[in-house]
């Protein structure tokens, strides 16, 4: 497989704060390659480092096989991104701002090549418009257009859909996975939605507090292999002689069974607590990722 | 690459609503300070000329459209630093403030060349403004008052300049006037790398020229140690070209220190902007 | 260009001139008296009757004489060049044509600014030509390169002309005022010198040397937003001699000037 980048044991230090520790990992051609983790995890930070606005503390960064330090301009050159949110010259139309960030990027794009660029991205009939008229969905996808007006091998999006509406949502994410099945990008995307990245990433990684949690293939890390199944009962004396079903009951609280299964092994615990006359008001389940995952945000926005 | 950068710089620049403060600002302060002067110049002149009057026979076409280019020069020149500062400063911290900083540091194009190209557009704006202040200035003068000798009043003597001998020095004081306001260029683009709002290196940059520009003003002897140092002192300088003759020792030594000051400034931008990690 | 002129001091009049005696015995007191008539006598005799006759001639006379000289002139126009030697003013030499019309029709012609003495070439001239507007009193005689000059003062019998008192060295031969100094109320002391070459006949000089009182020339900086410039610029230009040097050339004399030029 070609990597397209790899990171090895980056470090962003502010004083005494780190933002981003020892971070490793890698990406190859084709993936789109998830970067999840709560607000603050350290995502920004690691992008920018790989689009050289910031300097890592330690570390070094390879992209297409060679030194992003040494490397910088020609690196530069194949790819393409958003980081944050897409910022523009407002007060320039959306096709002088494609035009100035194509020749920023070495390239001059024809006019039609800009035009239909835009009209790649749902912009067709806006583009001599000030962007300033422009809605944040559609912003982003001038931001889409820029990455792309100048062909670029990797497409780096920071949080692409923040702020956008549903259909927005929707938008973007088929226009990745469109960059991604008929242009052949690679693309690493960040996110703090696990739901987000597993809809359109094939690799992903979960960092937190500037650490590597788990990093991996998505249809792996999200497997139903490992659920975590919650049954809401009645609380009766029944209860107390529920076994631990072979150590998969993991809590008993409040009416609430949490067990440790795989989807296959949910019809049998159901019957069984059926069998056992315990009344089932209801029965859900969530990966034991999605679980991990959600357990880390919500305790990151509560701290 | 840097010719390339510097259209996109320049295009930018004169995008902007801005940008064109300064041009439409010194259009109407020279409008309304000719239209002053031909409607009661005499008064003004008189007032000036009220102690030569008194011993010597003056004659001669003296309220001429150099002696007004002149007046317009020596009076709105100490207001260009405000109007390059609102551009200048703005460079790198409007950029940072909008977010295209972000677009601009990730295109393959090295962070020097981003800033020489800014610089030069910053220069390139400074200079239009100075050719369209002291253009605009002799081309109406001309037009209203017709050449003639000027008469050049300092606080201790007069300089009477051939008319013939006007537009030349006119020219080079427009390009000292330039070496000058590049100081102010400098410094106002050197904050704005410090900056992620537009607004503290335009204010900074005033700031610093009112604060060099009392202790310059003062005659307190602890200060006249320092004078000579004050990029202020200087800026003045183009004012000299129009002695005869001309203290090139003087104007040279200015010139040095502006010089001076502008390397140093863009050396901290160089240095500063190279160094910056960018998280706005 | 600088013109000096070696200027001799006026001869301090003596103790018995100025009328003055020791207190002496009167027998030496009578011989002192015929002493001074011989040689008064001998003066008289001597002096009258041989070419030196200006020294007879009264200061009315010799003014006349000066006036004839100027009275030849109608009208004239020349060209100038003025050389400004004044501390506080900078500027190269300036040219400049100069029109006269009798009586006091006078206007300079130039390009550029031309600065003057606030009394014009013919000032004088004009002035001396009113003979019954002022006294005039011999009061000695003077040298001036190689020229034996009588001196005339001349007191305005009007408390109300600007003139307080004028002084002339008159070369009484030629008519022709060689130096004079004015005293004016507006305008301080004036003294001017004047060389003449071939249109001496009109009593029109071919230079001119201005010296005037300048007083210390200051300005607020704030009217001129000045470069700094230190406190000792100041002394050097206080209350200072200054120079003007007006030479003329290609007289036009007589010729006829047309009054429009004079508007």
């Amino acid at each position: 497989m070609d990597k397209i980048v790899e990171l090895n044991k980056i470090s962003k230090n502010y004083d005494s704060f780190k933002a981003v520790d020892e971070l490793s990992l890698e990406v190859q051609r084709g993936d789109v390659f998830g970067f999840l983790g709560p607000n603050g995890a350290g995502k920004s930070t690691s992008m920018r480092m790989m689009l050289s606005l910031i300097q890592p503390t330690q570390g070094s960064i390879k992209i297409f096989g060679k030194e992003l330090s040494k490397n910088r301009n020609d690196i530069m050159r194949r790819i393409g991104c958003i980081i944050e949110k897409p910022d523009f010259y407002l007060y320039m139309s959306a096709e002088k701002n494609i035009d100035i960030f194509c020749r920023l990027s070495g390239v001059t794009a024809p006019k039609n090549k800009i035009h239909e660029t835009l009209e790649l991205v749902g912009l067709k009939g806006r583009e001599k418009d000030k962007v300033k008229t422009y809605s944040h969905g559609m912003k982003q996808r001038l931001g889409i257009a820029q990455t792309l007006i100048h062909d670029p091998e990797l497409i780096i999006l920071d949080e692409p859909t923040t702020g956008l509406d549903p259909q927005g949502i929707i938008d973007i994410r088929e226009m990745i996975l469109r960059l991604k099945n008929e242009m052949g990008k690679t693309i690493i995307l960040s996110s703090h939605i696990l739901s987000e990245i597993e809809l359109v990433a094939n690799r992903m990684i979960i960092i937190n507090k500037g650490k590597e949690i788990v990093q991996g293939e998505v249809a792996t890390l999200l497997s139903t292999q490992h659920l975590v199944l919650t049954i809401e009962v009645e609380e009766t004396s029944e209860l107390s002689n529920v076994d631990s079903f072979g150590n998969k009951l993991v809590s008993r609280e409040n009416g609430k069974l949490l067990f440790n299964v795989s989807r296959e092994e949910i019809p049998a615990i159901v019957s069984q607590l059926n069998e056992m006359g315990i009344k089932i008001f209801s029965v859900s389940y969530r990966r034991a990722l999605e679980e991990y995952f959600l357990k880390l945000t919500t305790e990151n926005y509560h701290a | 690459m840097i010719y390339r950068l510097l259209k996109i710089e320049l295009y930018k620049i004169f995008s902007r609503p801005r940008s064109y403060i300064g041009f439409v600002a010194i259009a109407v302060l020279i409008f309304i300070i000719q239209l002053a002067l031909f409607v009661d110049g005499k008064t003004y002149l008189s007032f000036l000329t009220q102690q030569l009057d008194a011993s010597f026979f003056l004659q001669g076409n003296i309220l001429n459209g150099y002696l007004i280019t002149y007046i317009i020069l020596q009076t709105l020149i100490i207001q260009m630093p405000l109007m390059v500062a609102l551009v200048c400063g703005d460079l790198i911290s409007g950029e940072a403030s909008s977010g295209t900083i972000r677009l601009l540091a990730t295109k393959p194009i090295s962070r020097a060349d981003i800033i020489t190209a800014k610089l030069l557009a910053g220069s390139c704006y400074t200079l239009l403004l100075v050719i369209w202040l002291g253009g605009v200035a002799l081309l109406f003068g001309l037009m209203i008052f017709k050449p003639g000798d000027l008469m050049v009043l300092s606080s201790d003597h007069v300089s009477i300049i051939p008319a013939g001998e006007c537009l030349w020095r006119f020219f080079v004081a427009c390009l000292v006037a330039f070496i000058s306001l590049s100081v102010v260029t400098t410094f106002s683009f050197m904050l704005s790398t410090f900056s992620d709002n537009s607004i503290v290196p335009i204010v900074a940059t005033m700031a610093v020229i009112i604060i060099f520009t009392i202790i310059g003003t003062m005659d307190v002897p602890i200060f006249n140690n320092i004078k000579p140092f004050l990029f202020t002192t200087h800026m003045v300088v183009w004012q000299l070209l129009f002695q005869d003759p001309i203290d090139t020792v003087t104007v040279n030594k200015s010139l040095l220190i502006l010089v001076a000051y502008c390397v140093g400034f863009m050396l901290v931008t160089y240095y500063r902007f190279l160094k910056k990690d960018i998280l706005s | 260009m600088r013109i000096t002129f070696p200027f001799k001091p006026h001869p301090n009049p003596s103790l018995k001139e100025r009328g003055i005696h020791s207190p002496k015995s009167n027998g030496l007191k009578l011989f002192h008296a015929f002493q001074k008539l011989f040689v008064s006598l001998f003066f008289f005799f001597a002096f009258h009757f041989s070419p030196f006759t200006s020294r007879a001639q009264t200061a009315a006379q010799i003014i006349d004489k000066v006036n004839h000289n100027f009275a030849k002139v109608n009208d004239y126009t020349a060209d100038m060049n003025i050389h400004l030697d004044i501390s506080f003013i900078k500027m190269k030499d300036i040219t400049a044509k100069v029109f006269f019309k009798k009586p006091k029709k006078f206007k300079v012609k130039a390009e550029g600014i031309v600065v003057l003495p606030k009394q014009n070439p013919n000032y004088m001239m004009a002035m001396l030509q009113d003979t019954t507007s002022y006294n005039a009193i011999k009061t000695g005689t003077e040298i001036i390169n190689d020229v034996t000059t009588t001196i005339i003062s001349v007191i305005p019998n009007a408390d109300t002309a600007d003139l307080i008192l004028g002084k002339f060295w008159v070369d009484a031969n030629r008519g022709l005022i060689l130096k004079s100094h004015l005293t004016t109320k507006s305008n301080g002391t004036l003294e001017i010198e004047h060389f003449y070459g071939s249109n001496s006949t009109y009593a029109l000089p071919d230079k001119l040397i201005f010296t005037i009182e300048t007083a210390k020339f200051k300005l607020p900086k704030a009217l001129v937003a000045d470069l700094s410039s230190n406190s000792s610029a100041d002394d050097k230009t206080e209350n200072k001699k200054g120079k003007i040097t007006i030479l003329f050339g290609d007289y036009l004399i007589n010729k006829g000037i047309d009054d429009k030029i004079f508007k």
